[in-house]
């Protein structure tokens, strides 16, 4: 079996972009495929939730031009996974008119093959009934009107319906929500490659240089190159002034996931309890051991959905008098209760039609609950009052009235009579819109791994 | 001796939106042992510097080949719901610094 390589140019793409010069060097390399995840749930609900992008379009389309140009003279296959970050319908409409406006000032035209992995809500209702869907993580079971709820729902996807777009033939896959492995896996599994194998190399490369360490002088970001033999794989950094050790892959191996041995996939478990990992050169970890588990019970894909909950207001405010600091707890349990007894009398409840949020930067507003030091040591206090009401209006008009709370409330030692807090804008209170909560994250029991429709479309036309 | 001196990386993160991962991370093996043989982080110390519940911490392992100790907790509120404080849960680590190490 011939050895194959994969490059992955960047972390996410349109996040930090792609260091060209690097990305040139790796594809003189002559690589089997290049691949790319743009997804994670890390940014928060707020992008699947509203459909935007969780990334600058300016570097998004710095990113589909680094890839699309260095297509152009050769055909290998390339996997864009998890389009537009969420990989929902508006997310994939907007990474395509970028990628159509790069084919276009390209003067090319590239075959796209888009995997939809947006589901059906009345097919997910039926499912509900049928007991198909289970909590991941999630402390509540999934319900027909919580479907109803979730602006859109993704299903997460593994290699196989990757695997029917490539077979298409397309210059690009863009698939809607996937694994990020998944993208790097899907073209040498479907060539014969271990799968276990493939997914693995997926995990650690699908980062970048994340799972590399820089040397002195060395560029922010650099791609990685995995390269998958019979029984093991290679990894190893795109430009000499990075290097792969044991150090830096297992420590990437450890990042963000609660399990580094064990990882649930679509359909299986890539179990990695017997991985082995050597220093094979210089630069380069080889990695070996790494075994796909098929679940035999089923085909299990993740769900995600994101329900809007209101609208967000916040007020900005610094506290620099010793005595508003010595009573701050006083003065924000005044100021909340002022809101609640005011829009009490309009028949609004404080946690069932707004909600009143303080963050006080300088006690506990990196940590909240669990900030361990209760005792404040700083000269200044950084306040924001938060209010989500079920109406933008409803929110602006409360967070207003509960900011005079704070700036003109009588606590004792009170000597600034002019006004408590010092703001920084004008408008004092800003509006930030929708705000989404994460609550569909569960596993659907599915049939057929390559339910997900694929259509061919073309940019650059 | 405090924690801080003998680890290299001491870290937080989400890992999914309803669970947040620490990672103490150590490049001397003699260190990283000194620490696990110590037996110092369990739940009930982890669970007694956040000011949680035992139940919110879900999971403490120790990775030998990676000279790393994971601590699972469970988030107050899912990553970017009304109240959180840190949607990635990246400076979630401060309680981990109060670890002394005998």
């Amino acid at each position: 079996m011939k050895d194959y390589k994969v490059i992955s140019p960047t972390s996410c793409m349109g996040l930090v972009g792609i260091n060209e010069d690097a990305y040139k060097e790796a594809l003189a390399g002559n690589p089997d495929s290049v691949s790319s995840d743009a997804g994670s749930l890390d940014p928060g609900p707020h992008y699947l939730g509203a459909g935007l992008p969780h990334v600058p379009r300016f570097q998004m389309k710095h990113d589909c031009r680094v890839m699309m140009e260095g297509l152009q003279h050769r055909k290998t296959p390339m996997v864009m996974g998890s389009a537009g970050g969420s990989g929902g319908r508006p997310h994939i409409a907007w990474q395509l008119e970028i990628m159509d406006e790069v084919a276009r000032a390209m003067k090319r035209t590239f075959k796209v093959a888009v995997i939809d992995t947006t589901l059906d809500k009345a097919d997910l209702k039926k499912k509900v009934q049928k007991g198909k869907i289970t909590p991941l993580q999630h402390d509540k079971p999934l319900t027909e009107e919580g479907i109803d709820r979730a602006t859109e729902i993704v299903a997460q996807i593994g290699v196989e319906p990757i695997i029917q777009a490539l077979n298409m033939n397309p210059d690009i896959v863009l698939a809607g929500r996937a694994c990020d492995n998944a993208c790097f896996a899907a073209d040498p599994v479907r060539k014969g490659y271990d799968k276990g194998l493939a997914l693995h190399l997926g995990k650690i490369v699908e980062c970048a240089s994340a799972g590399a360490i820089p040397l002195k002088g060395a560029q922010l970001r650099v791609p990685m190159i995995g390269t998958l033999l019979e029984d093991s794989f290679l990894v190893e950094p795109a430009s000499p002034n990075w290097i792969c050790t044991i150090r830096s892959v297992v420590g990437h191996e450890v990042y963000e996931r609660t399990d580094p041995t064990m990882q649930l996939e679509p359909g299986g478990l890539l179990d990695m309890r017997d991985s082995k990992f050597e220093q094979f050169s210089e630069r380069t970890v080889k990695v070996s051991g790494s075994k796909w588990v098929k679940d035999e019970t089923g085909y299990k894909v993740k769900l995600e959905g994101a329900e809007k909950v209101g609208y967000r207001s916040i007020f900005i405010a610094g506290a620099r008098d010793p005595a508003y600091l010595r009573n701050i707890d006083w003065i924000l349990d005044f100021a909340k209760q002022r809101i609640i007894d005011e829009f009490d009398k309009k028949g609004l409840k404080s946690g069932i039609n707004y909600h009143i949020v303080y963050h006080v930067y300088g006690r506990n507003g990196v940590m909240g609950p669990l900030e361990p030091q209760r005792e404040i040591t700083s000269n200044e206090l950084g306040i924001i009052l938060e209010i989500v009401a079920e109406t933008q209006e409803l929110a602006q008009e409360i967070c207003y009235f509960g900011k005079y709370g704070l700036v003109w409330c009588n606590f004792e030692g009170r000597v600034t009579t002019a006004g408590n807090l010092a703001y920084p804008y004008s408008p004092s209170i800003l509006d930030t819109g929708p705000v989404y909560r994460l609550s569909v994250h569960h596993l659907l029991d599915i049939e057929d791994p390559c339910m997900f429709p694929i259509k061919m479309v073309e940019v650059g036309k | 001796m405090n924690i801080r001196e003998l680890a290299s990386v001491i870290r937080t993160k989400n890992a999914g939106p309803f669970i947040m991962t620490a990672d103490i991370i150590f490049d001397d093996p003699q260190k990283y042992e000194r620490v696990k043989q110590s037996g110092i982080v369990t739940k009930e110390q982890i669970a007694r510097l956040y000011r949680v519940p035992l139940d919110d911490i879900l999971s403490i392992h120790h990775f030998d080949e990676g000279r790393c100790i994971k601590i699972n907790i469970r988030r107050p509120v899912s990553s970017g719901d009304i109240g959180d404080t840190d949607v990635m849960a990246m400076q979630q680590h401060a309680p981990l610094l109060l670890i002394e190490i005998p």
